[in-house]
């Protein structure tokens, strides 16, 4: 699993060694979990001024990046997983992100479609918006029904947003997602497909474990359990129980579910959420 | 570049155009003289400092000594380095030979599994014994020994690709990382407080001979793979 970082050292090998830290999108990094990190530093590299990527040591050491790593891929897996097409803004009612007067359903559609415009952006700052506005659309759901599962669903997904733009308030913002995940799953198990428990896989199986994050694989694994047992025919759910599995190092079971979700992705109805769960169950099984 | 992994960095490391890497000391201790490495600085880090202990965690009254931890298995972030674990963080006990070390990923579950009573033990680092006590089960849980202090993690030369003049300008702005204004901000974000010069455990392993990258401009590739107790007169700066 390629982790995106958020922290990109540069050791500019000159006199003087300095450290700089960039900001959008970073170099690719694996799972947090494995063991034994090296960074190495190419010859041609030290040399001159040229900055090169600066090496990281293990998970320990840089736990914001991995933090954020796990909130960049979490920001639209609310309802697919990676490869979706971002969504049209929702055309009235609750405007993006505005307090204005709207129904619970258009509280909820803006928060997706900014989710899914997210996944999208590689501006920062644009990324950073739409949290903040969807933060604001979810509070002004809760608002209107506190107890909906749609609104604390949003709930948890603008908070993931904000994660990933706030990679520092990441660990605290990550504990409140898995918070509003339960408050929703509460009030509908099965809202979204499943999506509570499905999205709390998502999160318990790729955040930093503990001692760093909330980062939970045997609780991923019942999660995403959960979230098969009551939708088993959607795909992002097989999909998570796929990688659920991968990750408990249990190989053949999760090759058996990502070539499920392959077979029940490709019986779905044609479109762009239908194209990217085919990819992802395809990369799933090419890992293996 | 990063590698994640121990035998992906030591395929990195193992090419001729890597000159210079970060490597956990576990890391370090299993692979110093294959790869011969040369330790130029050591890292500060936010929370843990410059050097750490590690923990063995058992199941509470099951381990007393190492006689005790015959049929278990150790499982640890570092256990891709058994020399490490058993030599090097372990160096207080007799293990026995037959204690099997594992690497493990998921240090949570793998702690479940020792609180559950699986013939097995955790080695930890500062930062998850300091945790412990969060756990649920920790009541269940015993840190029977530990370890001696030992680095965190160090920037090292490697197979003296880099001249000694040019590692030696490195290793004076490493050690002046997080010093200047802004850097300790800077630094922050990576965990970092800064570099300082290597103090290694006199059990650690030589790999190349300390000055040769960044002093004395010697070089000599005369430490042995630690295989069984890591050989004497380790790197030191």
């Amino acid at each position: 699993m390629n982790w995106l970082s958020a922290a990109r050292g540069r050791l500019a090998a000159d006199t003087e060694v300095t450290a700089h830290l960039g900001d959008g999108a970073l170099a690719d990094w694996e799972c947090s979990d494995r063991v034994g990190a090296v960074g190495a530093i190419p010859a041609a590299s030290v040399g001159g001024d040229r900055a090169v990527e600066a090496p990281a040591v293990r998970r320990s050491l840089l736990p914001l990046g991995a933090v954020f790593a796990v909130v960049a891929m979490l920001a639209g897996c609310a309802t697919t997983p990676r490869h979706t097409t971002p969504s049209p803004a929702p055309a009235a009612g609750a405007s993006a992100g505005s307090a204005s007067a709207g129904s619970v359903e258009q509280y909820a559609a803006v928060i997706k479609a900014n989710s899914d415009r997210s996944d999208h952006e590689s501006d920062g700052r644009v990324r950073a918006d739409l949290a903040t506005q969807s933060s604001t659309a979810a509070d002004a759901c809760l608002a209107l029904d506190a107890q909906a599962a749609a609104c604390q669903y949003g709930k948890a997904v603008a908070t993931g947003m904000e994660a990933r733009a706030h990679p520092t308030k990441a660990v605290g913002l990550l504990n409140s997602m898995l918070q509003s995940l339960n408050s929703a799953e509460a009030a509908d198990p099965n809202y979204d497909k499943a999506g509570p428990s499905r999205v709390r896989a998502l999160v318990l199986i790729r955040a930093p474990g503990w001692p760093l994050g909330p980062g939970d694989t045997d609780a991923g694994l019942a999660a995403a359990r959960k979230a098969v047992s009551l939708q088993p025919d959607y795909p992002p759910n097989v999909l998570a129980l796929a990688e659920a599995l991968s990750k408990s190092d249990d190989a053949k079971g999760s090759h058996a579910n990502y070539q499920r979700a392959l077979e029940l992705a490709q019986a779905a109805p044609a479109g762009p959420e239908r194209d990217g769960w085919i990819h992802d169950a395809q990369d799933g099984l090419a890992q293996k | 570049m990063y590698d994640p992994t121990d035998q992906g960095g030591v395929s990195k490391l193992g090419g001729a155009d890597a000159v210079l890497a970060f490597v956990p000391y576990p890391f370090y201790v299993e692979h110093a003289a294959q790869l011969h490495l040369t330790p130029i600085a050591q890292a500060d880090v936010v929370g843990v400092g410059t050097k750490e202990k590690w923990s063995l965690v058992a199941k509470t009254g099951r381990v007393t000594g190492g006689p005790s931890l015959a049929g278990y298995t150790i499982v640890s972030v570092a256990g891709y380095s058994p020399n490490f674990v058993l030599h090097s963080a372990l160096s207080a006990w007799q293990v026995p030979a037959a204690v099997k070390v594992e690497p493990v990923g998921q240090i949570l579950s793998a702690l479940r599994r020792v609180a559950s009573g699986d013939q097995a033990a955790a080695l930890l680092d500062q930062t998850q014994s300091a945790a412990l006590p969060t756990l649920p089960f920790a009541s269940d849980l015993k840190v029977v020994v530990q370890s001696p202090d030992v680095p965190v993690a160090i920037v090292v030369v490697v197979d003296n690709r880099l001249p000694a003049a040019r590692a030696k300008s490195f290793q004076a702005g490493l050690l002046k990382l997080g010093k200047g204004a802004g850097d300790a901000e800077k630094l922050s974000l990576l965990k970092l407080a800064g570099f300082v010069m290597p103090a290694l455990p006199a059990d650690a392993p030589s790999g190349a001979t300390p000055g040769a990258a960044a002093g004395s401009g010697t070089k000599a590739h005369g430490g042995k793979a630690p295989s069984g107790k890591a050989p004497k007169g380790g790197t030191k700066p």
